[in-house]
């Protein structure tokens, strides 16, 4: 929109002033990015807690599929500053956690959860929540070919992608052709990972009150 | 130019459906054509996307069409396109979760959608607003067609049902996995492709045929 007027630009264009000559040019456009914004303002605010029930629900739906049980009873928590879960079995014992994070792939926004142990010492595993990588390559991420990866990881140490199959603690082999959905996924992993320390207190704060 | 110029609404409505259809003569949006055909409700859920953001666009385009400045249109277009993208696909998340899962990055990709930008450039742009709603209906019409079609072969034969009901059983049928996977879009469009072409011609032959009699 900034560039010189073109050849075919209107004749007002071209003798006004620069700046009369840009809104002459652009005040449709800008205009329409005005109305088209506060339309899909509007639509976020009517639509945002609809999609986040539904996130909640997949949430739901998949923690007993990461940390490996039957059935859990999530419970909404802050630590950190974060919004976790605490994941129950029926008996009301704390049996791990489950942490959204969030980050950018190679396409848009990546939403995850991680699962975690009691202590949060172990990562149980992960599921892919939304992402938008690209289709036959980066999407491979929500794979569990990819996801299993994560399983059994230690919390303590950092995620990293590797070009081989390696049982280094941490080693996680990237998907050929998406090095970078791969890391992504890592990089997110790591972020949610930080929260192990915070996790463990509370977990500890949890059995001295049970008892 | 004018507004009168160019075919008229009963044309457009006609010419969309089958002889510009998007996917089989125009060859446009093949990305959906191949991504999202392995089963009839994705298949749907695409067109209805696809045609709520082409009808939003043509009426869009149309209504502002004597505002538009040559070098920018296609700006505008892009905008207009993607707002309604955008809520379509939010829309989905909020109220169709499981089917926005599935079709993923697909219904953002909306957006590169050559057909919906070409309608605007073609005919929208240029045309009256009837003119425009009528195109966008044969449009969208023509491409849901199109995606159906692929859709049932690629799901009766790869999963052996059809819209999720059961059409061709387990005991005498072994589905065709290829069929579901990114190969069986590219067979299925190939061959039938070939089959609309080979239409296309023998009436064209037997066209020009009545007319050298006549």
């Amino acid at each position: 929109m900034t560039d010189a007027p073109l050849p075919e630009a209107d004749d007002a264009a071209v003798t006004g002033p620069p700046t009369a000559g840009w809104l002459v040019q652009s005040w449709l456009v800008l205009s329409l990015a005005l109305v088209f914004g506060i339309g899909l303002a509007l639509m976020h605010i009517f639509l945002s807690p609809l999609i986040a029930a539904n996130i909640r629900q997949e949430i739901e739906r998949q923690a007993p599929h990461i940390l490996g049980v039957e059935h859990v009873e999530l419970i909404q928590q802050e630590v950190d500053g974060r919004r976790v879960f605490a994941a129950h079995d029926p008996e009301g014992t704390l049996i791990g956690w489950v942490v959204p994070a969030s980050g950018s792939g190679f396409g848009g926004p990546i939403e995850l959860i991680l699962g975690l142990d009691a202590q949060a010492t172990t990562l149980a595993g992960i599921y892919i929540i939304t992402q938008t990588e690209t289709p036959g390559l980066g999407d491979f991420i929500t794979a569990d070919g990819f996801t299993t990866r994560f399983r059994q990881q230690p919390a303590a140490v950092r995620m990293d992608t590797v070009t081989t199959p390696s049982d280094q603690p941490g080693a996680i082999q990237a998907i050929t052709g998406a090095t970078i959905s791969s890391q992504a996924v890592c990089t997110i992993v790591n972020d949610g990972l930080r929260l192990r320390q915070a996790l463990n207190r509370a977990a500890r704060e949890a059995s001295h009150e049970s008892e | 130019m004018s507004q009168n110029d160019g075919p008229t609404a009963g044309e457009r409505f006609i010419n969309g459906i089958l002889p510009e259809n998007p996917i089989y003569i125009q060859l446009l949006g093949m990305c959906p054509t191949l991504a999202v055909t392995n089963n009839m409700q994705a298949a749907m859920t695409m067109a209805g996307a696809t045609a709520f953001v082409l009808f939003m666009a043509n009426t869009i385009v149309c209504l502002i069409r004597n505002l538009l400045k040559p070098h920018l249109r296609i700006l505008v277009f892009t905008l207009t396109i993607a707002t309604f993208v955008t809520f379509v696909d939010r829309f989905l998340a909020a109220f169709m979760y499981p089917m926005s899962q599935q079709l993923g990055p697909y219904i953002p990709l909306i957006i590169v959608n050559c057909l919906i930008i070409s309608r605007c450039e073609i005919c929208a742009s240029k045309q009256r607003l009837g003119t425009a709603v009528a195109d966008a209906a044969g449009m969208s019409l023509g491409f849901a067609l199109g995606l159906a079609s692929i859709a049932t072969v690629r799901e009766i034969l790869g999963f052996g049902s059809w819209f999720g009901i059961t059409v061709l059983h387990e005991s005498f049928w072994t589905p065709w996995t290829v069929m579901i996977l990114p190969p069986g879009a590219f067979f299925t469009l190939g061959l039938l492709l070939g089959l609309a072409q080979w239409l296309k011609t023998r009436r064209a032959a037997r066209t020009s045929a009545q007319g050298g009699a006549a």
